[in-house]
């Protein structure tokens, strides 16, 4: 393959051979010359190369696209080792990453045959009747790529990648690399289950495998990301793992003596390990050697990672670091190691639990829901890998294949879409702060129809208080119906599991049960999720031309702003306040609150009752007119005992005897009639009873009977009959790109141009001005 | 004294680098006696059927292309009216490849987001699309009534 600015754009001509880059390339059919295409080997697809498969290619300039090849002259001829010229513009491919197949086999389970630009194939010899249904690269002309020992029979010159592989822990399909430790040569233990019971000084690390994936982790049953394996032979369709199986850095004291060239040799899954030590010999250090020259030398100037050397370790295991003695790795390791591999812009996992996935077809665990954790996804950002690597589960609602293809590869409103990781933000309902439990002083119930009307039953009619003392001392002077503080009418709320109890009214039993609700902060109502792709991956899919609405049931509709839920997966809770019946819907972009919206899903039931204070007072006032009553009467009495004593003595004195019969008859009849009144009082007294409590039924709202599915509705324009092609050449798409001229090609229109140091007229200059920013036509 | 060359000229005005085309017996010799505007000459030749096909002319004395008329005239003469072509003489002979720009519309690159008001979208038809959210967990309940019950005593 040749590097150059036509191939791949614009990214190539911004390289640096003196900067670190990692840039992965996404091949296409607009830069691979495909010479035949098959469908299970036997149908041909013709030259297009399916846009669905994704074949990345590590950048020449990076210092993992020097990792080299091994070859053998011949059948048994002895092995060479052979680095990588990463010089731009020649060599070849040093390492090709395919990736490829879908989920649907039917559809892309074949064969190609082709030619990138005369260097490297991807050919399908047809006597490799085992790895027929896969894709395979090869070179065709020198370098042969080498295929790894452990691959029966005889290692053909042409190689593949896909050689048999020992590392049995890509039995499943959707981790593509990992971490080899133990004792043995090929162990299958995994980083965790090392790090947990292999501190021994005998186990070590041996090797990262990586295996290669296709297609996109996805909702729904299309794209599911998978392995480029054919299904039948899981275990031999581990790409590349010979390749670039290799152990991360480890400080200086914790390497030791390298390897001699025997030992390689018959050590097939090379291992490399970084090192402050330079040694062996030259040949081995051109096995990782970077964009470098031939010498020891030139490879310190060339590997650009770090300032540091790598080094290949013998395979025996007097040379691998260890847990725990002299040679140990530390997390600190683990983790670079790890970087490492995301540098590669892989997937891996570090073991663990997720090695409970063995067997585990990917299906089981491509919806996005449903991604284990401990599975890890390169970060790659603009197309380069950055080294930072991100959980498989926060990921999930990412395109990878698409992260690298910054760059179009087909020109038109069809392009990318986004999904950078470094725009996540995740937020989290823990970090609400906690608040008061609804049910502090309360207890909340729910009734059912008949039981709330047994519970009005009870105190309407059902409690009977012998005396108005009883009535005082069993509610404690507080209105019965005020025990009830709300009645909500909530038709949907998630019913807690248990049994009903029986409801107290202040202290008594009502002999009524109801369905105890133990909800700590209220309840909140999940009410679906979908993840939101974009629909033509450029400007129309916002506004103005796209719009975004959401329906909440009993909240109405919510307008989203479509940037936030592109490529997220949309979830709407609706959290209701079960004292008020009212309800706010949240709208989620993944974890991250974005938009609410109020509503009101439940009813509230009224409460109609009497004042316990103005019945309190009635008692009070009636009692205060008996004392007085009473005291009256008491007078009266008095004042009659005084005239008849007065009229007595009075009596036989004539004028004062009559006068005291008379007040006498007065205070007998004021008597009377205080007697009459505190009867009267007593009576009232007597039935005075409380209003009884009376509860109505409220109607529902006119939500109760609308849509209870939080349904997402989208607008689109449609598109005038169009040849986008024409108008891609005859108007040109709108960019915002600055370069000089000749990086554009067919219509470009410009904002403005430089055109100092032409040695022309200002005429001609303000002409040609004028030409590009009326749009001209360039090569 | 000064050489020209006469071209068929395919591209459209707005095209950098023209495809041009010498044709037979294209490149004459012009005296010239008097001025001439460099950048809209008219060259007087003599008449050669095989050259009343060319539109477009190249002058090394003045190191431009030109797009190019031919009249003839009673004394078999032509007259070939010429008008520069700065775009393509800068494209061709300086360099114009290589100046910086700053491009907003292109045929080759495009950065899809930006609103593109030109694009033939029909606002009058619309595409509705209704997407009931799967995984509702609102469903109806048997309980719907729901009281808080003071518990001071209870």
């Amino acid at each position: 393959m040749q590097y150059n600015e036509t191939l791949f754009g614009e990214k190539i001509a911004a390289y640096d051979s003196s900067a670190h880059t990692n840039e992965l390339f996404k091949f296409s059919s607009k830069n691979i010359s495909v010479q035949s295409l098959y469908h299970n080997n036997t149908t041909p697809l013709g030259g297009n190369f399916p846009d669905d498969l994704f074949y990345w290619q590590i950048n020449a300039n990076s210092p993992y696209s020097a990792m080299s090849y091994k070859n053998r002259g011949g059948s048994s001829g002895a092995y060479t080792y052979n680095k990588y010229d990463g010089a731009k513009g020649s060599g070849n491919i040093p390492i090709v990453l395919c990736t490829g197949k879908p989920k649907r086999d039917s559809d892309y389970n074949f064969d190609i045959t082709g030619s990138f630009d005369g260097n490297v194939s991807m050919h399908n010899t047809g006597a490799e009747s085992l790895y027929s249904s896969k894709i395979k690269v090869t070179n065709n002309s020198a370098p042969n790529w080498y295929r790894t020992d452990s691959l029966p029979g005889t290692v053909p010159t042409q190689g593949f990648f896909n050689g048999t592989a020992f590392i049995t822990d890509f039995n499943y399909n959707d981790v593509i690399a990992e971490i080899m430790v133990g004792t043995g040569a090929y162990p299958s233990m995994t980083l965790a289950n090392y790090v947990a019971n292999n501190n021994t000084a005998a186990s070590r690390i041996q090797s990262i495998g990586v295996k290669i994936y296709a297609g996109t982790l996805r909702s729904g049953n299309s794209k599911i990301r998978t392995s480029l394996q054919y299904p039948t032979y899981n275990e031999n369709s581990v790409q590349l793992t010979q390749n670039v199986g290799f152990c991360g850095m480890v400080s200086d004291y914790k390497y030791d003596v390298p390897q001699v060239v025997s030992a390689i040799l018959d050590y097939p899954d090379t291992k490399l390990c970084r090192t402050e030590t330079l040694y062996p010999a030259s040949d081995y250090m051109l096995l990782f050697s970077g964009n470098c020259g031939t010498s020891l030398t030139t490879f310190y100037q060339c590997y650009l990672l770090e300032s540091d050397k790598w080094e290949l370790p013998e395979g025996t295991t007097a040379y691998y670091l260890k847990k725990s003695g002299n040679n140990v790795y530390n997390d600190a390791d683990f983790d670079y190691i790890r970087k490492l591999v995301a540098y590669l812009g892989f997937w891996f996992t570090d073991g663990g639990n997720t090695m409970a996935l063995l067997g585990i077809d990917a299906a089981d665990y491509g919806d996005s829901e449903n991604v284990p954790t401990g599975i890890y996804q390169a970060v790659i950002d603009a197309g380069v890998t950055t080294g930072e690597f991100i959980p498989l589960a926060i990921a999930r609602e990412n395109d990878q294949s698409k992260w690298g293809a910054e760059f179009r590869d087909k020109n038109g409103y069809n392009g990318r879409t986004e999904g950078k990781g470094s725009e996540k933000d995740f937020g989290n309902l823990n970090t609400v702060l906690h608040r008061g439990s609804i049910a502090a002083g309360c207890k909340w119930y729910g009734l059912t129809e008949n039981q709330l009307n047994a519970l009005v039953t009870w105190m309407n009619s059902g409690y009977q208080p012998a005396s108005n003392d009883q009535f005082i001392n069993d509610f404690k002077g507080v209105n019965p119906a005020e025990y009830i503080t709300s009645i909500t009418y909530l038709p949907f709320y998630p019913i807690p599991s248990g049994t009903d109890e029986l409801i107290n009214i202040g202290p008594l039993s009502t002999a009524v049960s109801g369905r105890k609700i133990t909800y700590e902060y209220g309840v909140t109502v999940d009410l679906g999720s979908y993840t939101l792709d974009r629909y033509f991956g450029d400007f129309r899919d916002f506004k103005p031309y796209t719009a975004i609405s959401l329906y909440i049931p009993f909240c109405g509709t919510v307008e989203l702003d479509a940037a936030n839920y592109y490529n997220r997966t949309i979830n709407v809770k609706l959290m209701i306040d079960m004292s008020t019946g009212s309800c706010t819907g949240l709208v989620f972009a993944n974890d991250l609150l974005i938009d609410t919206i109020s509503g009101q899903c439940g009813v509230k039931i009224p409460l109609a009752a009497f004042n316990m204070g103005d019945y309190q007072d009635a008692i009070i006032n009636a009692q205060y007119q008996l004392k007085q009553a009473e005291r009256q009467r008491d007078n009266a009495m008095i004042g009659a005992g005084i005239a008849i004593v007065g009229g007595a003595v009075t009596a036989g004195t004539g004028i004062g005897a009559v006068a005291g019969a008379a007040a006498a008859i007065y205070a007998v009849n004021k008597m009377y009639d205080a007697r009459d009144k505190i009867e009267n009082i007593e009576y009232n007294i007597e039935h005075m009873q409380p209003k009884q409590t009376n509860i109505s039924t409220g109607s529902p709202t006119n939500s109760l009977g609308m849509e209870y599915d939080a349904r997402l509705i989208i607008t689109r324009p449609t598109t005038l009959d169009t040849d986008i092609n024409i108008y891609g050449h005859t108007v040109g798409y709108m960019t915002n790109k600055q370069g000089i001229l000749s990086d554009f090609s067919g219509f470009t229109q410009c904002s403005n141009v430089d055109l100092s140091g032409i040695p022309m007229t200002s005429s001609e200059l303000a002409s040609i001005h004028e030409a590009l920013k009326s749009g001209v036509y360039l090569p | 004294m000064y050489n020209c060359t006469l071209y068929i000229n395919s591209s459209s005005n707005n095209t950098a680098a023209k495809d041009i085309e010498p044709i037979a017996d294209a490149t004459f010799t012009v005296d010239s006696l008097h001025s001439i505007n460099v950048l809209a000459p008219d060259i007087v030749t003599d008449y050669n059927p095989a050259l009343l096909a060319a539109n477009y002319l190249y002058i090394g004395l003045f190191n431009r292309y030109y797009y190019c008329t031919i009249e003839t005239d009673t004394a078999e003469r032509m007259i070939i009216h010429c008008k520069v072509d700065a775009l393509t003489t800068a494209w061709y002979l300086h360099s114009l490849a290589d100046k910086q720009c700053s491009v907003i519309r292109s045929e080759s690159t495009g950065a899809t987001d930006i609103p593109d008001k030109s694009f033939p979208v029909n606002p009058s038809s619309i595409f509705y699309q209704g997407i009931v959210l799967p995984g509702n967990a609102l469903s109806a309940n048997s309980y719907p009534y729901v009281i808080s019950v003071n518990a001071s005593y209870s």
